[in-house]
């Protein structure tokens, strides 16, 4: 009954209607691409890095020049492992989401034929594994034996490497990866050894798996070994960060650090500008249910206003309070369901327009009805002060002239 | 007449403060994110060299092996390597030419207890400030003799100059760059193209202060100096030598004065291509040679994020416009009554619609002053981003006056509709009504 009243009552202010049925649509469409996109980031930023993140700090340094200088490294892992609170120090390269990283695409063949995706290369001292907390799952650890220089084109001469888990089971699938090769040119391969749970590479792109990493042992080179990360005590993070640095440079003058910190802060940075991203979309979000919060309850109070008089007609005629409210409740949910309806069209038109100018997936269709609620909500919120304004109307306005 | 119109408004605007609130606050709240997401987005995508990018131009060739490549479609490489670059120099097409790569330069103050530090800088050939009129203070920059002579000079930035000596002529004096003692032929003004089109794919930043260092690309090379970025399309014997590797690592740019000089660069281009084709060097024959604007729109230089806040700011934008129409529409409707009193008084359809749509532009006006508030506070927020670029947010007399039009052009929009409906009302049935 209700609701055909509604519905006959709704084409007398058709113009308003449209324009509130418009301003929902396009509302919905922005918050259902929004969220989206908030969503995607915050995966992105959620990512499992593979090590132990809240015992780790480092010390970046443009390293010691020259090959002939790395005694000096070994000199000062010495050192930095003499600090009190230093559990281990190691210097390697690729540490996860350090901004930079350096990618190859391993051949799975000795004659070159079949080639893996791109792998982000990972080495370091002995001991880098247990510094970063990675644990070896399948096959064995690397060895003191097993750690080495690098050629002339600064690729690890150890013969051995070790796998994640996910690169594993990519390249060798059903099949044990132990005892595998890779090769890096038509000379220099490597045989898998060991496989880790997971390890994440230096810099993540759309292109590239974030998991598929190669760890290689090698000895301290200039190449690879300016940057220090040590492994300490949660509470001790800030002292030994500013000790190591101290006695790096008090070792070295004309060392220069780069940067220095806890892994976690770090690896924050390396999420900050996503953490805005999605910090002002939310925002902009926020802001513009609000602005259409109000645009819905300024109307509907403008309406109340203006049906006083068929308002106390109603009440007069036997329509309960309870009638009056339901009726500006309906009215309002017709509305709001109209511009859900242009809304999903809109939402699939954005969301079709961002997937061709960014890297952007599909909207899984979860955020429709999720966002229609949404607005449903929003809507009923907006309209409940105007509508009890509305049941409060007394039934003798109808027998006045307004 | 108009003076009466703005004295209607005001009333009318008073009369019913919280929904005039709304309205402001609304309009306001989409102008400063419009605004704030455009400043960014024009200065991403503004030109850095407006006197000479017309002339300048990024030639591109393709050396990589033939798997892949479909003709007519596949892009060539957007750096070269030195093998390419040094041949294309050495030609002498344009009025200028010069390669380059950036690096870092480990500088030591000559100071006592002064920390070594690490600059951006810049390896290249002797025509790179003349081409991009990099203006300087003293000095000047090297000559090409320089350059094959392998001359230990530099061009310092006027920040570094001012950090090591404090702002004097230093040209003549020697500092330490990557323990090799390098005198100063020339410190340069104040100078950082924003974008800094040359650094694209040479793996710099876009944005920020500039280089500090500029220095002889032979003599950074003798001093081992690696470029930032390398792209190696074969297997690589040794990183070292990278002059003869088939490695790509260099940026070429070439100052052409006028439409022939270009079409015959273009020619020359084709024809070199075509001619190492023939001696088996390349496989491929597609070559580029964009200007100055047309490289940074190929690079996508604005970063797709900012793109992202301006599309969904100007969405913001229309929400709150069309929500302004919605609630000016409903106070007109509501004011039928009044509409019909000075209708019958003798007021024209004209003089009703005028009268609107000046309360319109009242409520544009003031959104557009609160808005400014927003917008200055949303490029607050931007500068205290990590982003490369975010020092430079700041609005400027443009955006500023801009910020009025969007406002009053928003708002009148938002207007019409309602000034029109209530100029078409007949008289005689809201006089009866009322």
């Amino acid at each position: 009954m209700q609701i055909r009243h509604v519905l006959a009552a709704l084409p007398r202010h058709k113009l308003v209607c449209l324009l509130v049925v418009f301003e929902i649509a396009v509302a919905f469409a922005i918050l259902c691409n929004a969220v989206f996109i908030i969503n995607q980031r915050v995966q992105q930023m959620r990512i499992d890095t593979g090590i132990t993140e809240d015992r780790l700090i480092f010390v970046r340094t443009d390293g010691v020049g020259a090959d002939a200088n790395a005694p000096l490294i070994t000199r000062n892992l010495l050192a930095l492992r003499g600090l009190a609170g230093v559990k281990s120090a190691v210097a390697m390269f690729g540490l996860p989401l350090e901004n930079m990283s350096i990618n190859f695409k391993p051949w799975l063949t000795a004659d070159m034929k079949i080639r893996a995706p791109s792998v982000g290369m990972v080495a370091g001292t002995p001991g880098y594994l247990d510094t970063l907390g990675l644990t070896v799952v399948q096959g064995r650890g690397f060895t003191d034996a097993d750690y080495d220089g690098v050629d002339q084109t600064s690729k690890p001469l150890s013969p051995v490497v070790i796998v994640p888990r996910e690169l594993a089971e990519r390249l060798w699938p059903g099949q044990n990866p132990i005892g595998q090769k890779i090769w890096r040119s038509p000379t220099r391969s490597y045989t898998v050894i060991g496989v880790v749970q997971r390890m994440v590479r230096g810099y993540l792109r759309e292109d590239f798996v974030p998991g598929y990493t190669a760890l290689f042992a090698i000895k301290p080179v200039a190449a690879y070994s300016g940057l220090y990360v040590m492994r300490v005590d949660p509470q001790d993070r800030e002292r030994l960060v500013r000790e190591s640095a101290e006695l790096l440079m008090r070792l070295d003058p004309d060392m220069l650090i780069n940067a220095k910190g806890s892994y976690a802060d770090a690896r924050a940075d390396y999420f900050r500008q996503d953490a805005s991203l999605a910090w002002l979309l939310l925002a902009v979000c926020v802001a513009m249910l609000l602005v259409t919060a109000m645009g819905i309850a300024g109307l509907a109070n403008f309406w109340v206003q203006q049906r006083r008089r068929q308002i106390g007609i109603r009440r007069a005629l036997g329509a309960t309070r309870r009638d009056i409210l339901h009726y500006f409740q309906t009215e309002n949910f017709l509305i709001v369901s109209g511009g859900i309806v242009l809304g999903v069209l809109l939402t699939f038109a954005l969301n079709l327009l961002l997937t061709m100018h960014y890297e952007l997936p599909r909207l899984p269709i979860v955020y429709l009805p999720v966002g229609a609620l949404a607005l449903w909500l929003i809507g009923q919120a907006a309209v409940l002060g105007p509508a009890l304004r509305a049941s409060a109307v007394p039934p003798v306005v109808a027998t006045r002239s307004v | 007449m108009f003076a009466y119109y703005i004295e209607l408004a005001l009333r009318s605007l008073k009369r019913n403060r919280v929904l005039t609130a709304l309205m402001v606050m609304a309009l306001a709240l989409g102008i400063g994110a419009t605004i704030t997401t455009l400043t960014v987005l024009r200065l991403l995508s503004g030109d850095p060299l407006p006197q000479k990018s017309t002339q300048l131009f990024y030639p591109q060739i393709d050396p990589n092996a033939k798997e892949g490549y479909i003709e007519g479609q596949t892009k060539p490489d957007s750096i070269m390597t030195y093998v390419d670059a040094m041949n294309l120099l050495q030609a002498h097409r344009g009025t200028h030419q010069a390669a380059m790569a950036l690096t870092q330069a480990k500088v030591i103050p000559k100071q006592a207890n002064a920390r070594p530090f690490f600059s951006d800088a810049v390896m290249t050939t002797a025509d790179f400030f003349a081409m991009f009129d990099a203006p300087f203070q003293y000095g000047g920059g090297w000559t090409a003799a320089d350059d094959d002579g392998r001359a230990q000079l530099v061009v310092i930035a006027g920040f570094l100059n001012d950090k090591l000596f404090a702002g004097a002529n230093s040209v003549g004096r020697v500092i330490r760059v990557n323990d090799h003692d390098m005198r100063i032929v020339g410190v340069l003004k104040p100078w950082a193209p924003q974008p800094r089109f040359y650094a694209q794919d040479l793996g710099g930043r876009s944005y920020g202060d500039g280089e500090a260092v500029f220095l002889p690309l032979q003599t950074a090379r003798a001093m081992e100096m690696g470029p930032q970025d390398i792209e190696c399309y074969a297997a690589v014997p040794d990183v070292k030598h990278i002059e003869t590797a088939p490695c790509e690592w260099l940026g070429v740019w070439v100052e052409l004065n006028s439409d022939e000089a270009v079409a015959g660069y273009k020619t020359f281009l084709d024809g070199y291509v075509k001619q190492q084709v023939a001696l088996g060097r390349f496989q491929r024959t597609e070559t580029s040679l964009l200007d100055l604007m047309g490289w940074l729109r190929q690079e996508q230089v604005v970063p797709d994020d900012v793109r992202l806040q301006a599309g969904l700011a100007f969405g913001f934008l229309l929400i709150c416009v069309v929500n302004t129409v919605g609630l000016l529409l409903a106070k007109c409707l509501r004011r039928s009554g009044e509409i019909g009193v000075r209708r019958a008084l003798g007021a024209t359809r004209r003089e009703i619609f005028t009268q609107f749509m000046v309360e319109a532009g009242i409520v544009g006006l003031a959104g557009g002053v609160l808005g400014l508030l927003f917008a200055e506070l949303g490029l607050l927020g931007i500068r205290h981003q990590p982003a490369q670029y975010a020092s430079l947010a700041h609005l400027d007399l443009e955006m500023f006056l801009f910020t009025f039009v969007v406002a009053l052009v928003a708002s009148l929009i938002a207007g019409i509709l309602p000034a029109w409906r209530a100029c078409v009302l007949a008289p005689a049935p809201q006089l009866k009504a009322a």
